[in-house]
């Protein structure tokens, strides 16, 4: 889904707009950028950054 | 660490459209909430792993250490910024978050980075840029940017990426630790519940409002 998809769903959200189908697709992506998100600080926090630098 | 270019090369899927199945208002409601429980739980396990190891300010350590001056990254589908280590596609597709470090070496292309021999870059995970762009934006429509800043300044440095007028990759370390950290704990999970169901409540009413009319009756 785009940025500009999401933006628009949040705000139908936010406006109460939105449909069931609509909220529930918003909390799909949100949850699987979360996902992205713990995968991403996992390996941010578990790379061992002193043995490479200059 | 494996850095898999091949996640990057695969394009977002749009969207499904909902298959019309006849389900239960029960059972979209049990989805719902299955989801915004799952979404309360996940952002609070993300704040248990920066704890585990090493807590915000250990995540800033390491995203300074590596990510913000001598990266320079490529694009795999959309405009290139360079001497960024965030390249976004204004188009609307899918960029990345790479961030890598070169020992004293400028990169220019996604060949030429990929070519640099292990032993001498460093190189974090791969996230989505369009995901943090999403997330983000979705955050900062809902909770209001009066209250809920970090969303506010994720979106802002993404807007500058895409019209070009982003400079220095060091402004985005702290905005993305900020968002990071301010994300994990599920204050944000709670709020974008309640207004679903503040939202479910008012479907209801109109629904309500509408028989009535319907039937010719008054709403007392």
């Amino acid at each position: 889904m785009t940025p500009d998809k999401i933006k628009n769903l949040a705000q139908k959200v936010k406006d109460g707009e939105s449909t069931q189908e609509e909220e529930l697709a918003l909390l799909k992506y949100l949850n699987e950028g979360v996902e992205q998100m713990r995968e991403f600080v996992k390996e941010v926090m578990t790379t061992d950054v002193n043995s490479k630098t200059e | 660490m494996k850095f898999n270019f091949d996640k990057l090369n695969t394009p977002e899927p749009e969207p499904k459209t909902p298959e019309k199945v006849e389900i239960t208002q029960e059972e979209f409601d049990a989805q719902i909430e299955q989801e915004a429980n799952k979404l309360k739980t996940s952002t609070q396990e993300l704040a248990k792993e920066i704890e585990k190891w090493g807590g915000p300010e250990e995540f800033k350590r390491k995203m300074e250490k590596v990510g913000a001056t001598k990266s320079t990254f490529s694009h795999y589908g959309g405009n290139e910024v360079k001497g960024s280590p965030f390249f976004y596609n204004a188009e609307g597709e899918s960029g990345g978050i790479i961030i890598g470090k070169t020992l004293g070496k400028d990169i220019h292309d996604d060949l030429e980075y990929r070519s640099i021999p292990r032993k001498d870059k460093i190189d974090f995970g791969v996230m989505s840029g369009s995901f943090l762009v999403g997330v983000s934006t979705a955050l900062d429509i809902i909770l209001e940017k009066s209250s809920e800043p970090f969303a506010t300044g994720v979106v802002e440095m993404f807007e500058k990426i895409q019209d070009g007028s982003f400079m220095g990759g060091d402004a985005i370390l702290p905005v993305i630790v900020t968002f990071f950290t301010a994300l994990a704990g599920g204050g944000f999970a709670s709020a974008i519940h309640e207004k679903i169901r503040a939202n479910k409540v008012k479907r209801e009413l109109k629904k309500q409002e509408l028989k009535h009319k319907m039937t010719g009756a008054e709403l007392k």
